[in-house]
């Protein structure tokens, strides 16, 4: 194939699918968003969801349910999915591995270990106006410990994997402290500490969801971080000799996953797969790596992916619960084999 | 092109199914929405089932023993509203919170001012245009009709005769009657698992109050509920390691269904009855020892010396040979010194948590050597029936089986219900 | 042409507390091509990644274009100095378009925005290294070579006046090796861009540069334009080969030498047709002795490689008797004599003299000529083969005993 004459057909053939499925995404989100709200296991006639959503009208427990219950999850999963998956795609960019999660430097283990403090011994010797609060807010302090942790330390190594190793260890440091603390507190509480661990969309109220909205601008900072991104892919040494500030960059988007997974990690818990698993799934329906793209793909994907599986969990055997985690891998890990086979290209031995 | 159309596919897979699921499930629900006149926009009290007579009711339970001592409620006829506005009435019963210290009452002409397992405020008026002044977590109006409960334990609703006002329960293995009576009619409502419940079930309920229990459920439901609108009141009962303390909960639920008067004759009854036996059983002789423990898969859990059943031993004045552990709550033991104390002990008692304990081998598949020790050799090795902690209000009871367990010698005919002897 | 564009004044890097290397001095002219040798291990990957500003030096200055090059910017380094590394692993699903339009980093928006300029100089660059019909293709996809072009491209992209790359042919069969090293040359030939790679392949290297540096174990580093290091034994000195035959002139390394024990065959060649005899003995351990043979002779040149006993005679010179009498001494000690089929002419038909006493003296003499030919010259009790496998038979018992 020669070089075309015309430099305006330079776009190769792969930009034209990459926006296609740009808003093929964006309409399947929508739908989905729709979707959820209309269902539940309670049943609400479609017109009265389309009543209480634009007028704000009708009978006061159907508006509190559409409202109050259903709305602020659908749109927690909304912000939670694309969090989740933006984050895993930073790291897994910067470090150049495939099999890396938002969770591998520890963020979630910091945010578990407030919160195991907190539900296995402490927080009901708090009165119960801020006990709750303090919760939160507890994990999100132990989450943005631990990012502080890894930023210094990331300003300090020369190497990406010294890096990534260092993430595992504290991560597992916290763990074993997790995993003591079990040993020593009631049954009873650990159950409780379990489903945490789970992460659910279920306790998402308007008032978290003003904190959640935090995360919008830092996804689309990460869009727009596509350049230094894509330098990355090629590795530390060549993006400095293409003018990356390695040193600059490499905060930045450790500084960027970790508070993205803190936040969500805070309202929701850690919620398995998703942060993983949907930058392969952008990956291979862009047929890309090119961030320019990715990023914004993969945060709707999670969108989609976070809001259909929290559909499921709270509607498949109702009105048991699923564990979203649950429900995340199993759609997920099938889906991820099929495209793998499909594109045994993709990752090379 | 190809792959785009697969993950299309999937997606719309995806869709239809939990789209098919939802549907199943709301097909499942109209049986019950016609039950209760409508899911949303239906007839706000669930029918009455009011028994003919009180003393009937307790024959068709399926516990066999003694119904309470004298005292029992069914022998007054109190009007509702004596409860509330009689505190002459109160002056010959007075009202107080003896034992418990979570939570505390104070009863005034028009209101009744709780502080509730969390410490927060709850005050209960007659009517809402007659609030008291100062600030509150939460007012509710009483007699409540509709209660969501998502306790699991100490089932204080049922002894008092107000489970027509339960709405919707949590998912557990119920062993009372009429709860179970009501799932099958559709007039109670599953609303899942207490800590992770189902909360548009629970709304669509319109619930006057939910009783839970944060120290089970965990703060996030209690958090959730009040975000919904949802007024809920903590019962920590489990939390209280004092017997008697677990049972003067029912004061508290009495003064939402206007059973205080009644709630209090019932504990005064059995008070009385647990003092008694306490006298009964207080001989000079030794002690006998005895064992709790909790066995499964994965270790031997001991109630601490400071929990629930310690006090539940030495209400009946035995001596409970784990008393030196620590805490309130259950010990991970190992099995050596286990088994060392077994050893010593005069009867073992074997705590139910779910897995059902019908022989000795199911206690000695998971410590085979327990089956040396001596309550296994003399024959005095005890299980909690499975609908104990469902129970737990009839300490009486309780009282009177431990002591049957304990001095045999002494009350020789006595039939067991709260236990049973396994071999 | 000859200002520096890179140079380096006691520069002394390494990693840690460590020093790899110190106190070396470098420069490079704009249009050079300059190769580092050296052993595995000695600094040459240090060495490079220091001028290319990716490590930062524990000692001296590196100077591009007259700025100090480790105080500046990331940015403005890479407007002028791009790198190749041996490093082509990327597991990712990038077209060869997107990696070299990478190199347009320096140049473009915050946003990475590719202008019409940029797409021309993308394409520019794929096709100086022959790579245009690549650039839909996934990287992953290609071979090593083709891989290696494209990162060149990349390079190329960036506009740079110094381009270095840390062993760019390594891992690629010969014939992209060679690509490799023409698009070199053509760049600082044609575009006046410095090129400093390493390698390993040292004759390649000299054939096609203008400057070796070399680096020896222990720190020295010696500076030789690439005609000079033409015959002289630095080569072997450097890699410190020992187990191995060289011959400077040609630079041609025989990678088995024989032992020294006493011969057991003698050979007379010449004119290249001894060589596959040569290796075939060497291979097989069994020390031989050639004669004689002219000392232009290529035969002559990989028999000394070789470590055989020579006996030689001056070029373009009649073989003397003297030397026929050398070689005779030699051909008492052997059992056999192989005739090689060597050419015959004015100048060397005294070893068809030879060859005929040796097989009066009553040695086995083994020829490769073709029959008709070999009984008008040689006469006696000669054995005829055909080709060396026939004489590997025919040898049977002393190859096998070895």
């Amino acid at each position: 194939m020669n070089p075309p004459n015309n430099l305006y057909e330079i776009k190769p053939p792969s930009m034209r699918r990459q926006a296609i499925v740009l808003i093929f995404s964006i309409i399947t989100l929508f739908i989905i968003v729709a979707l959820s709200i209309a269902m539940g296991s309670v049943y609400v006639p479609l017109d009265r969801v389309i009543q209480i959503l634009l007028y704000n009208s009708g009978d006061y427990w159907e508006n509190m349910i559409i409202l109050n219950a259903r709305l602020p999850r659908v749109l927690g999963a909304v912000l939670g999915g694309a969090a989740i998956s933006c984050a895993g795609l930073l790291l897994q960019v910067y470090f150049r591995n495939p099999i890396v999660d938002p969770y591998v430097l520890g963020v979630s283990s910091g945010a578990s270990l407030i919160v195991a403090m907190g539900l296995l011994f402490g927080v009901y010797l708090l009165p119960s106006v801020i006990a709750y609060p303090a919760l939160l807010f507890g994990s999100f302090i132990g989450a943005i410990l631990v990012t502080l942790a890894i930023i210094m330390v990331a300003s300090v190594v020369r190497s990406s994997t010294t890096l990534l190793l260092i993430g595992l260890m504290i991560g597992y440091l916290l763990r074993a402290f997790i995993d003591i603390m079990i040993t020593r507190a009631e049954t009873i509480r650990v159950h409780a500490f379990t489903l945490w661990m789970y992460g659910t969309f279920a306790n998402v109220t308007w008032g978290h969801l003003n904190a959640m909205i935090a995360v919008i601008p830092l996804i689309i900072f990460a869009c727009l971080f596509s350049k230094p991104l894509n330098a990355i892919l090629l590795g530390e040494e060549y993006a400095k000799s293409v003018g990356v500030n390695v040193k600059k960059v490499r905060i930045v988007i450790i500084t960027l996953s970790a508070l993205l997974t803190a936040i969500i990690v805070t309202f929701a818990g850690p919620i398995a797969f998703i942060g993983m698993a949907v930058p392969h799934i952008g990956r291979l329906t862009l047929k890309t790596s090119n961030n320019r793209y990715l990023v914004p793909t993969t945060a709707i994907l999670g969108a989609i992916v976070a809001v259909l599986c929290d559909l499921v969990a709270r509607c498949a055997f109702t009105p048991v619960e699923l564990p979203l985690s649950a429900v995340t891998s199993i759609f997920g890990a099938p889906m991820i084999i099929i495209l793998l086979l499909r594109m045994r290209s993709y990752v090379r031995a | 092109m190809k792959i785009r159309t697969i993950f299309s596919v999937i997606l719309i897979a995806v869709l239809t199914i939990s789209f098919i699921v939802a549907l199943v499930h709301f097909k499942q629900k109209s049986p019950e929405q016609s039950s209760t006149n409508g899911g949303i926009e239906g007839a706000e009290t669930a029918p009455k089932s009011t028994p003919t007579s009180t003393l009937e009711r307790q024959n068709e339970t399926n516990l066999t023993g003694e119904p309470p001592a004298a005292g029992n409620e069914s022998s007054i006829i109190a009007p509702s509203y004596m409860g509330f506005f009689a505190p002459q009435l109160f002056s010959q019963i007075p009202i107080e919170v003896k034992y418990s210290k979570r939570f505390s009452m104070e009863i005034y002409d028009d209101s009744i001012l709780l502080t509730d397992g969390q410490g927060r405020k709850i005050a209960l008026v007659r009517s809402m245009s007659n609030v008291p002044s100062g600030k509150f977590d939460a007012i509710i109006e009483v007699p409540v009709k509709r209660v969501v409960h998502l306790n699991e334990v100490a089932w204080y609703l049922w002894t008092l005769n107000r489970t027509d006002v339960l709405v919707g329960v949590s998912s557990t293995n119920w062993y009372i009657d009429e709860i179970n009576r009501g799932l099958a009619d559709g007039r109670i409502i599953d609303v899942g698992s207490a800590r992770s419940p189902d909360y548009e079930k629970i709304m669509n309920l319109k619930p006057d109050v939910v009783f839970l229990s944060v120290e089970f459920t965990g703060p996030t439901v209690a958090e959730k509920l009040e975000s919904l609108g949802i007024k809920y009141v903590s019962i920590d009962a489990y939390k209280e390691q004092d017997p008697l303390a677990r049972v003067e909960w029912i004061k508290f639920v009495g003064a939402f269904v206007d059973k205080l008067y009644e709630a209090t004759k019932y504990f005064n009854s059995v008070e009385g009855e647990v003092l008694r036996i306490t006298q009964l059983t207080k001989v000079d002789s030794i002690k006998p020892r005895v064992a709790y423990a909790l066995l499964y898969s994965r270790g031997i859990s001991i109630p601490g010396g400071e929990s629930y059943h310690r006090m539940l031993v030495e209400m009946v004045n035995g001596k409970y040979i784990f008393d030196y552990l620590p805490g309130s709550g259950y010990v991970s033991l190992n099995k050596e010194e286990f088994l060392a104390k077994v050893a010593e002990a005069d009867v073992y008692i074997a705590i139910y948590m779910g897995t059902p304990i019908d022989r000795v081998a199911d206690l000695s598949q998971y410590v085979p050597e327990i089956v040396n020790c001596k309550p296994f050799l003399a024959g005095r090795v005890y299980a909690m029936q499975p609908w104990f902690w469902q129970y737990i209000c009839k300490i009486d009871v309780i009282a009177k089986d431990l002591a049957a367990i304990l001095y045999p010698e002494m009350f020789p005919n006595h039939q067991l219900t709260m236990f049973k002897r396994i071999s | 042409m000859y200002e520096p564009s890179l140079y380096a004044i006691n520069l002394s890097c390494g990693y840690g507390s460590k020093k790899v290397f110190e106190k070396i001095s470098i420069q490079c002219c704009s249009g050079q091509m300059i190769a580092v040798l050296g052993p595995n291990g000695v600094g040459k990957s240090t060495l490079l990644r220091c001028l290319a500003g990716l490590l930062a030096p524990m000692d001296g200055v590196v100077y591009i274009d007259g700025r100090e090059l480790h105080k500046m910017r990331s940015l403005e380094i890479a407007r002028k100095l791009s790198v190749v590394l041996t490093d082509r692993k990327v597991d990712e699903l990038l077209t060869v378009f997107e990696i070299v339009a990478m190199g347009r980093y320096p140049y473009t928006d915050a946003l990475g925005n590719l202008r019409d300029e940029d797409i021309k100089v993308v394409w520019e660059s794929l096709r100086l290294v022959g790579a245009s019909d690549l650039a839909h293709r996934y990287f992953n996809e290609l071979s090593d070579g083709e891989k290696q072009k494209v990162m060149l491209a990349r390079a190329l992209a960036q506009n740079p006046r110094v381009i270095i790359l840390d062993e760019p042919t390594s891992f690629l069969d010969i014939r992209n090796k060679v690509e490799v090293l023409h698009i070199l040359r053509r760049l600082t030939r044609k575009m006046g861009i410095s090129v400093i790679f390493s390698t390993h392949d040292a004759d390649m290297a000299l054939k096609l540069c203008d400057l070796i540096v070399v680096m020896e174990r222990g720190g020295n580093i010696k500076f030789y334009r690439s005609e000079e290091v033409l015959g002289q034994n630095i080569l072997k000195e450097l890699y410190g080969i020992r187990e191995c035959g060289y011959n400077d002139k040609l630079m041609i390394f025989e990678p088995m030498v024989i032992n020294s024990d006493k011969p057991l065959i003698h050979i007379v060649s010449g004119s290249t047709t001894g060589v596959p005899l040569f290796r075939l003995f060497v291979k097989n351990d069994i020390p031989f002795s050639v004669g004689v043979l002219h000392e232009n002779d290529v035969d002559y040149y990989f028999a000394t490689a070789i470590g055989a006993i020579v006996i030689s005679e001056k070029p373009y010179t009649w073989i003397s008797q003297q030397k026929i009498e050398m070689a005779l001494n030699l051909i008492q000690n052997v059992d056999f004599v192989i005739d090689s089929g060597f050419p015959v002419g004015e100048v060397n038909k005294a070893n068809i003299d030879l060859l005929n006493k040796a097989s009066s003296l009553g040695k086995k003499v083994i020829s490769l000529r073709p029959e008709s030919e070999g009984k008008k010259l040689l006469c006696g009790d000669v054995i005829y083969c055909s080709d060396i496998p026939s004489i590997i038979k025919m040898l049977g018992n002393p190859l096998n005993s070895r």
